[in-house]
């Protein structure tokens, strides 16, 4: 929002929205003449009317004209035809017997201040006001011939002057004095750029945070609150995949889930995430039962699957690590808009206010990734009453026809 | 915002401050009018009282215009918009009741052109639809005090010429005016859609750059202690008692850099560069960032931007000392409902949702620049531009050499991010973290 306009376009872009501005104030005007002579011509009718109502139209027509294609040809058409109007619109008026006391009046203003707003082709402060000074030139020279041919005492048009001063005060104003934030525009896109790639960066680090999480923080707890003696079966395994995870660099590509592997196969549940990172809880000795609808897992995305299975993943080792259970029970529910997952356990419990400062599992590796993706995190617990983990993700029912096409 | 509401205004701050001496000129040449036509056709007043009021009328009208476009006064709300508006008919109305059964034209009455002239001067500040029913909502009132007025009037031609020559003199400009706000508004959406499209494409080029990055960073921080440790473990196959101790040391070192970082926001990275640039220039400094509860985590990406430029602005101004920058963000306590309860078993979700209360955040910088006051509010003008756009309340104090920019993020919670978890570490300058860490799930 903030975004504003750069250098370069500034010129451009303000000289067309300033000729749009003429535009439409000669069109008003335009309307105001036209108006004008038909309700004076209800009145004693002059020969002229006609042809004047013509002329009317036609510098009606090019404006409309030169307002879609700002050219040289249509600016110099609108010009030559707007200043015959002027003549013949003036003459018209002001040839009607005892109406108007002089020349000075609004009413004959009005062509000739839609001929001063021929917000003519090109930009640049100094074309517009070049093309504006024609008309203007033009303008008045029709209106005084067309005066002294008149009865009518020739009084310098006010309207139409203070008309042209505005406008060139205007344009001027508007092409020179754009240098005072000339500074600061390209500075703030430089900090919306910044602020892009800070929040890409920022987004990457919380993940690559939670995998180092899964990794290599779990594996050193899991080391940590070993017995001294030979290495567990489970621990060596986790070690081995570590150590690999790590050497091979391939949470690269989790870190960036572009570059991710193709989504699941046929069976939504065997191929899940979620199954797989059970399947590997159970290979550290965890008991785990599962219920409930799992066919629904297949309805998530490869994203969210992924998430979700690394989540679920962490609640597991939770329970092996705080618990103090080796058994944990496993809910998949689903309703029409979101899948959710229920990790349960009977063991230890705790209070989530009072657990150690450090501790990154339930927040990090759960609450950040889950909520990352629209989902939601409750967690219930309480010391010696176990611990309950829902995890719900937006995964609405698919349109039969989507992901049913045959290969 | 919608297209429909936008303004130049609020889309280009930098290019409205530049156009802001449009506002005086317009005010002074309608008070002028007024004035002079009120003098010249003194003969034709039947009421001065009146015609003074009409005369005060329109210059409060002009005056709110002045006022309204200040710098310091955007973005241009509809409450002046309507108080111009109410002021400038009001005039109308005074002028012509003051002069009624006695006027003798239409066209040399200050009220039309005064108040196409005011409802013009507000093309860059408010949403074209506004600016045009203003216009035809004057023009209603021009036809209904000019229609009645036929009589007196001196020129003998049909009624309807009187009221289009006042309809004229307010719809001509209102609808530049209109044209105007249209178009430009139209113009700087559709360059910010191929900005952002370009700026997507660029982080997206970056991307895997930027992953790489990331790993690396890890990765490296890893090789020194947690890669040898745990390849010698598995090598040797067997777990010491100085195993398990080194690897719970190891644990703790590896969770609280990887909490610090979890808990930087885009202030610190901000912070962070700008000291980077500061020491580049030979004059390496202290930038402090106070953000306890973390609410720079819920700016939108405007405010971030603005507020990174005007951080930016400030350490690269000319007698800015850099030890003296300090950012902080306080604000209202929240409203979050209590913390759920333990049910006895699962529940259904929603028994969170609750009422959402409004969230106010203030940030005050403040930061040591000798220099001359009005240099100061000069430099800054283009930065505080853009802030009031996207902030709300903005607050400058300048008192050689200190100054001090407030301001207010007002947010709805109900539409915010699901982030208001607190996090673990308050935010102190980067690396410099203290240690008060209240509150943590497992």
């Amino acid at each position: 929002m903030s975004l504003g306009l750069p250098g370069h376009l500034v010129q451009a872009t303000l000289s067309r929205a300033l000729a749009r501005a003429s535009h439409w104030y000669g069109l008003i005007c335009l309307i105001g003449a036209l108006v004008s002579v038909l309700a004076l011509s209800m009145f004693p009718v002059t020969d002229r009317l006609q042809i004047t109502i013509a002329a009317i139209l036609g510098m009606g027509a090019l404006l409309a004209l030169l307002a879609r294609w700002r050219t040289v040809p249509l600016t110099l058409a609108y010009l030559i035809l707007g200043a015959a109007c002027v003549y013949l619109y003036t003459s018209s008026i002001l040839g009607m017997p005892d109406v108007f006391p002089s020349s000075d009046m609004f009413l004959i203003a009005l062509p000739k201040m839609a001929l001063i707003m021929v917000g003519g082709a090109g930009s640049g402060a100094l074309i517009g006001v070049l093309w504006s000074t024609a008309g203007f030139v033009l303008a008045e020279a029709a209106a005084t011939l067309a005066v002294a041919q008149t009865t009518v005492p020739d009084r310098p048009d006010l309207f139409t002057i203070v008309t042209y001063l505005i406008l060139v005060g205007v344009m001027l104003l508007d092409g020179l004095t754009r240098r005072t934030g000339r500074a600061a525009q390209p500075a703030i896109h430089r900090a919306v750029q910044d602020d892009q790639s800070r929040i890409l960066r920022h987004d990457f680090d919380v993940r690559a945070i939670a995998l180092m999480h899964d990794t290599t923080l779990n594996q050193l707890v899991s080391v940590a609150r070993a017995k001294p003696g030979p290495l567990s079966r489970g621990l060596e395994a986790g070690l081995r995949e570590t150590l690999q995870t790590l050497a091979e660099r391939d949470w690269l590509t989790h870190v960036d889930e572009r570059t991710a592997a193709t989504p699941a196969g046929s069976d939504g549940w065997l191929a899940s995430a979620v199954f797989r990172a059970i399947d590997r809880s159970r290979d550290r000795g965890l008991v785990v039962d599962i219920t409930g609808d799992k066919d629904a897992l297949g309805r998530l995305d490869p994203e969210s699957d992924r998430e979700l299975g690394l989540a679920v993943q962490q609640c597991l080792v939770n329970v092996l690590l705080h618990a103090g259970i080796a058994t944990a029970e496993v809910v998949i529910d689903a309703d029409d808009q979101n899948v959710s997952v229920m990790v349960l356990d009977a063991g230890r419990g705790f209070m989530e206010a009072e657990t150690g400062s450090d501790r990154l599992g339930l927040r990090q590796s759960v609450r950040k990734r889950i909520e990352r993706l629209g989902g939601s995190v409750v967690v219930w617990s309480r010391p010696g009453a176990g611990t309950s983990v829902l995890l719900t993700l937006p995964a609405p029912v698919a349109a039969p026809a989507s992901g049913e096409v045959a290969p | 915002m919608t297209a429909r509401r936008a303004t130049q205004q609020r889309l280009d701050p930098l290019g409205t401050l530049a156009a802001w001496p449009l506002a005086p000129a317009v005010a002074a040449i309608v008070l002028c009018n007024t004035v002079i036509a009120t003098v010249l056709q003194s003969d034709q007043v039947i009421s001065p009282l009146l015609a003074t009021l009409a005369v005060l009328a329109m210059a409060a009208a002009a005056g709110t215009l002045v006022i309204a476009t200040q710098p310091a006064f955007s973005p241009f709300g509809t409450r002046m918009h309507v108080a111009m508006l109410g002021f400038a008919v009001l005039g109308y109305l005074l002028e012509q009741v003051s002069r009624w059964g006695n006027n003798l034209l239409v066209q040399d009455d200050f009220g039309p052109v005064g108040i196409g002239l005011l409802l013009l001067a507000l093309a860059p500040y408010r949403p074209w639809r506004q600016i045009m029913g203003s216009g035809l909502l004057a023009s209603a009132v021009a036809v209904a005090v000019t229609v009645p007025q036929a009589p007196s009037f001196q020129i003998n031609v049909p009624v309807a010429v009187f009221a289009i020559v006042a309809v004229t003199q307010i719809l001509a400009p209102t609808a530049a005016g209109a044209a105007y706000s249209r178009r430009i508004v139209k113009s700087i959406l559709s360059w910010q859609t191929d900005a952002r499209r370009a700026m997507v494409a660029r982080t997206e080029e970056a991307r895997g750059q930027v992953a790489r990055a990331v790993v690396e960073q890890q990765v490296t921080a890893l090789k020194s202690g947690v890669i040898p440790f745990l390849s010698e473990l598995l090598e040797r196959g067997t777990v010491t008692a100085i195993d398990i101790a080194r690897a719970g040391q190891l644990a703790a070192d590896v969770r609280r850099s990887l909490v610090a970082e979890i808990d930087r926001t885009w202030l610190d990275s901000v912070a962070t560069r700008e000291r980077t640039a500061l020491a580049e220039r030979g004059t390496p400094g202290l930038l402090v960032v106070a953000d306890p509860e973390h609410r720079a985590t819920m700016f939108l990406a405007e405010q971030r931007a603005a507020t990174a430029a005007l951080i930016g602005a400030l350490c690269a101004a000319p007698g800015f000392d850099p030890h003296s920058l300090v950012v902080q963000i306080a604000g209202s306590a929240v409203l979050v409902p209590g913390a759920p309860s333990v049910p006895a078993g699962p529940t259904p979700l929603g028994q969170l949702a609750a009422a959402a209360p409004t969230q106010v955040d203030t940030i005050t910088i403040q930061a040591a620049l000798d220099l001359p006051p009005r240099r100061v509010r000069a430099l800054l003008r283009p930065y505080l531009g853009v802030i009031r756009v996207v902030f709300q309340n903005v607050r400058i104090t300048v008192r050689r050499p200190s100054l001090t920019i407030e301001f207010d993020g007002v947010r709805d919670t109900s539409q915010a991010p699901a982030s208001l978890e607190p996090l673990a570490t308050p935010a102190t300058p980067a690396g410099v973290r203290a240690h008060k860490a209240p509150r943590q799930v497992r």
